[in-house]
């Protein structure tokens, strides 16, 4: 009794709700916060990262975020990037996930999915986060996703700064970034530029041969834009890597030399019209030098490869709301011309016979979507979307996406959100068209898959309670087949369940707790954890943000049959608002080296290491 | 970024969210009880949903126009008078500091986060008289 007296007490006295000045700047800052203008509730169970979330977390890396999402474990790949794994499928499996920046789209065409290149993608240009599960897959551009992660920039009417910010760790690795957001009258831009050398352990195998993937990494944007009429974004990255294991067991050397290029047009017209037009260009140089070598889809040996090879897209959408009665209606159209190419291909210096699928896929869209509000506590919204394929190779498929949602509130406390989709996942160039060590499969179909979730949510005071679960079929998946060396439909049906539960207290704007739990189901698959809990602690006391994090991810054994130990990462940070110009930031990551691994040839390595990170901010 | 009003459909909310200019009055407020003008303080502001909340919560008295009141909460430099511009006056963005040169005092934006921030000789210059529990908030000059 005596003790639940002074701990009610000394969170009284952390989280008591003084109605200052300072906390009243808190509650207008979470009030004003930009994810309640963007955050959609009819178009998935949504996960939020706020700036304020952003900032406490100390989130420097794409990958500080998706390691923590629910039904997905962020894993190392034998390429030394990471790649985040739905549970509990394998790595094979290539979830469907698709990255925004705004509304520009970053799948890297070349590996597939944007996760890989863009897992170090710095956060310093963007202003919160929103990841969709059970997505909308009709009002989002391009091919369609089970999972969409969109970034939203930060609003340079509400940076009107310059600020840099250096950080050193202790790996020896370091970042630098410098943002600019300024305004005049109706025009604004926002300019960032992230700089880093990331170091990592090295791992030996038992051959003796080490595992390297230390790099660099440069990033730019740039948004300018005038209110309420124009929008001009262009972003580009460099990143540079050793190849950690590569193709095959006994590396000698190598290296991943990626680069990436793309500009957006956004122009907003009258009645609710928007045209948006964008470009893109990327390059993959990747070396990879071996003692034995390893096999490549000619049955071949190579023990030193060399692949060049880069897409670029053009990209038309144009889409318009109407509003008619209770009516929310969105259409419009998209076109998207994909291209792959193969620079070069050489294998102990000599020239491979380019065996190679589809290099051009043109790709059609209309959309449809209708949001009827029956009143001001229930909506459903009926979705159709029309895909047409253009391959260039071996004729033409045409997809649909079909999408029902109800959102309502129950009453004062209780909402409810469901929604059912039929869609599909369109097969990837890296299946279809070109890769290495197996042979390309140009006559793959797409997965059909149809998803049914319903999540409940309890709101009281300062608590919110969120209950979810679903299930998803998908018909047609494509798997590996290692006999024939190519990805290949498979004729059975696939189902998968889930289920979730999250709780979120705020004891007032600077500080809450969330805890959540999640649980998946499917037969035949246990390659990587089923069941996740997180647990986020975000505190404000006196000058100092402080905030703590376990993500704990269940055991599991690989393909490779290799049992790995649940993993338990512990990360904490502190900020220290050492004047209005200075900020100290000190951040532990996976504090005690226990987070989930993943095996590479037998050696566990986890997502992102043990490390400490020191950063001093100065606001000019 | 840029959220376009007119373009994003009215996003429907399953619990609503609180108002800002609701908080922003709180703070008005706040700032406002800890300092003393040579007479009675009378707001006006060219945000009428501000002033709506400043008559709801009858802590201040209002104006329905800017001769009429002592002080001025301006969102935008074009929507003052010219027989006001001698009024003290503070400002709901810092360039406003800026631009209006007798506006002593302004919330704004920086870093992502709201500030406030009060000009010490300005309020001096206004015979503005500001409470001690505002220290953290002066500032010799704008930045």
């Amino acid at each position: 009794m005596k003790i639940s007296l002074v701990l009610i007490l000394f969170v009284s006295l952390l989280f008591g709700d003084e109605v200052g000045l300072n906390n009243l700047l808190s509650q207008y800052r979470e009030a004003g916060e930009l994810y309640k203008e963007t955050k959609e509730e009819k178009s998935g169970h949504i996960i939020v990262f706020s700036r304020s979330d952003l900032d406490k977390m100390q989130a420097y890396t794409l990958n500080d975020v998706l390691k923590t999402v629910r039904m997905f474990t962020l894993k190392s790949t034998k390429f030394g990037m990471t790649s985040l794994v739905k549970s509990p499928y394998s790595e094979q499996s290539m979830s469907s996930i698709k990255i925004f920046i705004n509304s520009y789209e970053l799948t890297s065409i070349t590996a597939g999915t944007g996760l890989a290149q863009y897992g170090k993608m710095g956060l310093n240009f963007i202003d919160h986060i929103e990841i969709y599960q059970a997505s909308n897959t009709i009002i989002t551009s391009g091919e369609p996703g089970n999972m969409i992660i969109k970034m939203y920039t930060k609003d340079p009417t509400r940076e009107n700064a310059t600020v840099a910010q250096a950080s050193v760790d202790s790996k020896a690795g370091s970042r630098v970034q410098l943002i600019e957001g300024k305004s005049f009258d109706e025009y604004s831009y926002l300019a960032n530029i992230d700089v880093s050398k990331n170091n990592y352990d090295d791992y030996r195998l038992n051959n003796n041969s080490e595992l390297s993937k230390d790099g660099y990494r440069g990033q730019f944007y740039l948004n300018f834009s005038k209110k309420d009429d124009y929008e001009i974004e262009a972003g580009s990255a460099s990143e540079k890597d050793n190849l950690f294991a590569g193709f095959g067991r006994s590396i000698i050397e190598g290296e991943m030399d990626m680069k990436s290029y793309y500009a957006q047009f956004t122009k907003y017209f009258d009645k609710d019209i928007k045209l948006i037009l964008s470009t893109s260009y990327e390059t993959v140089k990747l070396t990879n030098s071996d003692n034995v070598g390893f096999t490549l889809f000619d049955n071949n040996i190579s023990k030193n490869l060399l692949i060049k090879n880069g897409s670029y897209t053009n990209s038309a959408i144009l889409e318009k709301k109407y509003n008619y009665k209770n009516n929310n209606f969105l259409f419009g159209t998209q076109v998207k011309l994909k291209n792959f190419f193969l620079d070069g291909f050489k294998s102990e210096g000599v020239a491979q016979i380019e065996n190679l699928g589809p290099k051009h896929v043109d790709f059609y869209a209309l959309f449809l979507e209708d949001a009827y509000d029956i009143n001001e506590n229930h909506q459903i919204t009926l979705g159709a979307k029309l895909d047409h394929y253009e391959n260039h190779y071996n004729g033409s498929s045409t997809e649909d996406v079909l999408r029902f949602a109800y959102i309502g509130r129950v009453n004062e406390n209780f909402a409810l959100k469901s929604f059912i989709q039929e869609g599909y996942v369109y097969p990837i160039f890296a299946q279809t068209t070109f890769a290495p060590i197996y042979n390309p499969n140009p006559y793959l179909k797409s997965v059909n898959t149809s998803v049914i979730k319903v999540e409940s949510e309890y709101k009281k005071d300062n608590l919110t309670l969120i209950l979810g679960g679903g299930t998803s079929k998908s018909k047609n998946g494509i798997i590996y087949d290692g006999t024939k060396k190519m990805y290949v439909n498979n004729s059975q049906n696939s189902d998968f369940k889930q289920f979730n539960i999250n709780a979120t207290y705020k004891f007032n704007a600077d500080n809450k707790v969330i805890t959540e739990y999640f649980k998946t189901f499917k037969e035949n698959a246990h390659f990587s954890p089923e069941k996740g809990i997180l647990v986020q602690l975000y505190n404000r006391v006196n000058k100092f943000d402080i905030y703590n994090e376990l993500v704990y991810r269940s055991s599991y054994t690989g393909t490779d049959g290799i049992k790995m130990d649940a993993g338990y990462d512990y990360t904490a940070g502190v900020i220290y608002n050492y004047s209005k110009h200075i900020d100290l930031k000190l951040k532990g990551e996976n504090i005690f080296d226990t987070a989930s691994e993943s095996s590479i040839y037998g050696i566990k390595i986890p997502a992102l290491e043990r490390r400490a990170i020191f950063t001093m901010e100065y606001m000019f | 970024m840029k959220i376009v009003a007119g373009i994003l459909t009215l996003l429907f909310t399953l619990f609503g969210h609180e108002h800002t200019d609701d908080i922003k009055a709180d703070i008005l407020e706040k700032v406002f009880t800890n300092i003393s003008i040579n007479k009675e303080i009378i707001i006006w502001s060219d945000n009428e949903n501000l002033i709506l909340e400043f008559k709801a919560k009858a802590n201040f008295a209002t104006a329905s126009k800017c001769s009429d009141a002592s002080i001025l909460i301006l969102e935008s430099k074009q929507n003052i008078d010219k027989e006001c511009q001698e009024k003290a006056i503070f400002v709901m963005n810092y360039a406003l500091l800026k631009d209006i040169p007798q506006s002593f005092g302004a919330i704004f934006w920086k870093k992502g986060r709201p500030n406030i921030v009060i000009i010490a000789p300005r309020a001096k210059a206004n015979s503005i008289k500001i409470s001690e529990k505002l220290d953290d908030y002066l500032e010799e000059k704008i930045w």
